[in-house]
């Protein structure tokens, strides 16, 4: 019995590594999947392709250990048919016929196979989908391909949520630059002017660098960050709709 | 020490031997042999002619066992079965000693059993359940192993005292014996027409192994996902409205794993195997269905919703 109970132990072992081995293979599939798809959407794609594919591999490999079961041996083994499930299901109990069963079992699994605890198609065909997705990731990225940016197209959205929150205190031109007040320039004049400002009353002491009338230089442009160059064009684009002088 | 995988060239020597005498009916022997390793007793369903009580008396040859046979009649009393005290004289004194019935054998011939009263039935049915009979205060234990085959005619029902369900739900198996295809009769006629000594069988199997192929029964393993399935299998029979009107009781579970493993013992195998549940399913199950007006209606037999249920739930 003893014998036959680590035989045992050894092909739960054995089965655990193969249940792992497909269900990370999976994992990389999906993975993969939704990196391509995140990414053509230009949406936090590494990240969430990393939790998506955890949560795939927790859930599915819950699931495989719960269905586990010998039948899938049995099936390749036709020796070991209704037997080995059979012997493993009284591996506690102690008689002659159970031991007699024991017996028969145990050299019977000496001619039994690694590769039958493997399905060998599966495996191939989720190994090709792998190299496909792989494929189909490198092209994407090294394209730089996007359908649609849900980044940016999200972050609009959200800034327009809180605009009428904002409303009276602070220039339409500012809430919707998606900006920060303190990312503004340490200016400090121009932060109390944008917590005070009416267009409609009062004349304003306004500070304008000289440079601001002048041609827009591109190279200038590109080395400030993108969110401040938002700013900039609004906040000049709002100045010259109220009419400052 | 007993060779497992060798029990199946032992039994086939039995039913050699058996068929020495008796032409065919190897299923009918098998499912004998069934209930007797599940340490239980069949009911047997035949038209008269067909070799009943020629068969067991075989079998208990074969078997090296005492053999008896009841008659079943109307007036048939229950100490006529069981015994009864007797007065007798020994030197000028008198006692009483008791005078075993037919009943006190290895295995018995219970003779259209639904011909006797159910008194007489049950006095029978009681010594069945509990392998011994009481006698006023006295209480004798039957010899073992003890086997109970009760016959019944399918047809003359007039004046019988049918088996309550109750009472047929004790029984393992419920064999059924159908008329002999034409060669097998053909064989027969020439056996038996001839004038010649009947030939002699073998002793195979003594009461001693037999008791110890007694044991080996209940130790065969069942897989845990096969004895569901026998459940499920039972279970089916009190849901499937359909056909059925009653369904079979646990007991009917229980006796289905058991068969299942003496058939697979008889076989050589040290485990049940789904052919096993397919093959028992029949003797174990059709005496404790009772089906509905629409099933008779459809002239379908309890082998038939047998068959239906075997279909859903087995998958071999």
């Amino acid at each position: 019995m003893h014998n036959f109970k680590s035989a045992l132990n050894e092909i739960h072992a054995t089965q655990n590594k193969v249940l792992l081995f497909m269900v990370a293979l999976r994992t990389l599939l999906v993975f993969l999947i939704s990196y391509m798809v995140l990414r053509l959407f230009n949406f936090y794609y590494f990240g969430l392709a990393i939790i998506i594919g955890m949560m795939y591999f927790a859930v599915i490999l819950h699931k495989e250990i719960s269905n586990k079961s010998l039948i899938e041996m049995e099936r390749k083994n036709p020796e070991l048919a209704e037997k080995l499930r059979t012997a493993a299901d009284y591996s506690h109990v102690v008689n002659y016929v159970v031991s007699r069963l024991h017996v028969s079992v145990m050299s019977a699994l000496k001619n039994v196979k690694v590769s039958s605890f493997l399905d060998i198609k599966k495996v191939t065909y989720v190994l090709l989908a792998v190299i496909v997705a792989s494929g189909a990731v490198l092209f994407v990225a090294s394209n730089d391909l996007v359908i649609y940016d849900l980044k940016a197209g999200l972050s609009s959205l959200s800034f327009g949520a809180n605009k009428d929150l904002l409303d009276g205190l602070i220039p339409n031109s500012l809430i919707e630059a998606d900006v920060d007040i303190e990312d503004l320039n340490d200016d400090a004049k121009i932060n109390e002017m944008a917590l005070t400002v009416k267009p409609e009353d009062e004349k304003r002491d306004l500070y304008l660098p000289e440079d601001i009338f002048e041609q827009s230089d591109q190279s200038f442009e590109e080395l400030l960050p993108k969110k401040k160059r938002i700013y900039i064009r609004k906040y000049f684009g709002e100045i010259r709709k109220y009419g400052y002088d | 020490m007993i060779n497992i995988e060798k029990l199946k060239g032992t039994f086939d020597a039995v039913f050699k031997q058996i068929n020495k005498v008796i032409i065919g009916q190897r299923e009918a022997v098998e499912q004998i042999l069934v209930a007797m390793l599940c340490d239980s007793n069949a009911l047997l369903e035949s038209y008269p002619g067909l070799g009943k009580t020629l068969t067991i008396k075989t079998l208990s040859e074969v078997m090296d066992m005492k053999y008896s046979r009841i008659q079943h009649t109307p007036d048939l009393m229950p100490s006529d079965i069981t015994g009864t005290e007797i007065i007798q004289e020994v030197g000028g004194k008198r006692f009483f000693k008791f005078q075993e019935g037919p009943i006190f054998a290895n295995i018995l011939l219970a003779d259209e059993i639904n011909r006797a009263t159910p008194k007489t039935q049950a006095a029978l049915l009681e010594a069945m359940q509990e392998k011994q009979v009481t006698i006023g205060t006295k209480t004798h234990q039957l010899d073992k192993p003890f086997f109970v085959l009760a016959t019944q005619n399918p047809i003359e029902q007039e004046g019988t005292y049918p088996l309550p369900e109750a009472q047929t739900d004790r029984f393992l198996l419920k064999i059924t014996l159908d008329y002999p295809p034409y060669d097998d009769e053909v064989q027969i006629v020439d056996r038996f027409t001839k004038v010649e000594k009947p030939k002699e069988v073998k002793k195979i199997l003594g009461k001693t192994s037999f008791l110890a192929l007694q044991k080996l029964t209940r130790q065969v393993p069942i897989a845990d996902d096969l004895a569901k399935t026998v459940v499920k299998i039972v279970a089916a029979t009190r849901t499937n409205k359909k056909h059925i009107e009653y369904g079979a009781s646990p007991r009917a579970s229980l006796g289905l794993v058991l068969a299942s493993k003496a058939h697979a013992l008889m076989n050589g195998r040290t485990h049940v195997s789904v052919k096993d549940i397919e093959k028992m399913a029949f003797p174990v199950l059709r005496h404790r269905i009772i089906l509905n007006f629409e099933a008779e209606r459809k002239g379908m037999t309890t082998d038939d919703v047998i068959k239906d249920i075997l279909k859903e739930h087995l998958k071999a």
